[in-house]
């Protein structure tokens, strides 16, 4: 094949953004990125999905568990 | 062999977003080797040869120097290192922007093959983008044989009013293709990069 | 990470609160209740507190916190008879598309298989920290995903573990965590892009 649309290049995303794709599968979504403004929108709202997870709020510790470990904790000592 | 590359602006690679040092006093940029570490590309230092311009058409245009051994693959060559050699100063907004007007009329003018009578009169008397693209859309309900040719003009005309070279040079070729076949598309796309090359002085 | 040394422990109380809600979701893949998990959680810990002298940093000390938590995890799950573990991901698995196909052009229109309705604009840049309540409703799409996509996004996006550390931990095929992970960042994707529309 010697391009890919838009509806190909959304399922190749996950290997794009790490790396993974062969060399003749990346030109095509390289080449498609150039002239389509739309999936250069995608990669990027799929970049900041990506990050806003690294970047969850915490959920809480429950008390039970935190005093459990600080009790191992002080048994070490 | 002249090599260029487009790039972002401030010389930013389009997909690694790799900041190329730029030439300063005169001379060219220093060499950058491609197998940096988190280099996107595996395969070296990419560039263009004239006829795999209108592929990549971005905001920057330089010209660049390949070093090592040039791999050619369809649309790209690629090397182990590069340097950018000069900007291409010939290609400013105003060129592009011209250069997407000039791929909206070509694509009109490719649909205009597919149509008779009335329908191309009125698309032939249209004067400005904006014009075609509602003509073209209009039509397109009308006449089924060349629906495809028109819907892809109205989408030509719309990209050139937003200056998205790249994607209005796509909408030319595959119009081409669409109404007079795979050959119409690879000579629109040669088109393409002679216009570039007379226009902004560009040699092989 | 730190690595442990004898003289010098890691900062439990903070990796306990900034695993917890990971350790949990991974814990409950395995056993059939949220108290039977955070039983799971507790276990690890206690167990990473007696044991971190052995740690000898072969792996990170998240990956290692992990790997216990998967093996408590799973015998506390075979002990209950919990339903299918999640390394059974047959090859099977019905076609979920990253974006609903009606959102593309089919083959009768002029540009088959492009956007039909582009991606909606969210602020820009898009790499801008989302607001705390964009982040809520992301949060709470993730606890909706399906099970094994949940995971897998948990330990590779907010976890941060690599591909081969979650294919072991979880007994998954490379194929396989590829594509949890593809289809669950794809709906939350598409979460968000509702979120952001709706605002």
């Amino acid at each position: 094949m010697d391009e890919i649309n838009c509806k190909q290049l959304v399922e190749l995303v996950t290997p794009y953004l790490e790396d993974s794709l062969d060399e003749p599968t990346l030109d095509l979504v390289e080449e498609h990125l150039v002239m389509c403004d739309w999936c250069v929108d995608y990669v990027e709202q799929m970049r900041a999905t990506i990050g806003a997870l690294a970047g969850l709020p915490r959920e809480p510790v429950p008390e039970r568990l935190r005093v459990a470990v600080a009790a191992a904790l002080e048994e070490r000592r | 062999m002249r090599s260029y590359k487009f790039l972002r602006a401030g010389a930013i690679g389009p997909f690694s977003g790799f900041a190329w040092p730029r030439p300063a006093g005169g001379g060219p940029g220093p060499w950058v080797e491609a197998n940096r570490p988190r280099a996107r590309c595996r395969r070296g230092v990419h560039a263009c040869r004239i006829d795999d311009l209108p592929w990549w058409l971005a905001e920057e245009l330089w010209e660049v120097e390949l070093g090592g051994e040039v791999v050619a693959y369809a649309h790209k060559v690629a090397a182990p290192r590069g340097r950018l050699v000069r900007r291409v100063d010939g290609w400013t907004a105003a060129a592009r922007h011209d250069y997407a007007y000039d791929c909206a009329w070509r694509t009109r003018d490719r649909a205009l093959e597919a149509l008779r009578g009335r329908a191309a009169e009125r698309l032939r008397s249209c004067t400005t983008l904006a014009a075609v693209e509602s003509t073209a859309r209009e039509l397109a309900g009308d006449e089924p044989e060349a629906r495809i040719a028109l819907v892809m003009a109205a989408d030509g005309a719309l990209t050139a009013v937003s200056e998205l070279a790249a994607t209005g040079a796509y909408i030319a070729a595959h119009a081409a293709r669409h109404v007079a076949g795979e050959d119409a598309m690879a000579a629109e796309r040669r088109w393409q990069a002679t216009r570039l090359a007379e226009r902004l002085g560009l040699s092989a | 990470m730190p690595s442990a040394s004898s003289t010098t422990l890691p900062d439990f109380e903070r990796l306990v609160e900034q695993h917890y809600g990971s350790m949990k979701r991974l814990a409950r893949t395995f056993v059939a209740s949220d108290a039977v998990a955070e039983e799971v959680v507790q276990d690890t810990w206690l167990a990473v507190v007696t044991g971190i002298d052995g740690f000898e940093g072969r792996s990170s000390l998240t990956t290692w916190v992990f790997s216990i938590l998967t093996n408590k995890a799973k015998t506390r799950g075979v002990r209950e008879r919990r339903t299918i573990p999640l390394s059974c991901v047959g090859a099977s698995e019905p076609d979920e598309p990253a974006v609903d196909p009606d959102r593309f052009q089919c083959d009768d229109d002029a540009w088959p298989g492009h956007w039909a309705t582009p991606p909606r604009p969210w602020q820009r840049p898009e790499r801008r920290l989302l607001s705390l309540e964009a982040r809520d409703h992301l949060k709470a799409a993730l606890d909706d995903l399906p099970e094994r996509q949940r995971v897998v996004v948990t330990l590779r996006d907010v976890e941060g573990l690599d591909a081969d550390e979650v294919c072991d931990l979880l007994g998954l095929s490379p194929e396989n965590q590829r594509v949890l992970l593809h289809r669950g960042r794809a709906r939350l994707r598409a979460a968000l892009e509702s979120y952001v529309e709706g605002v």
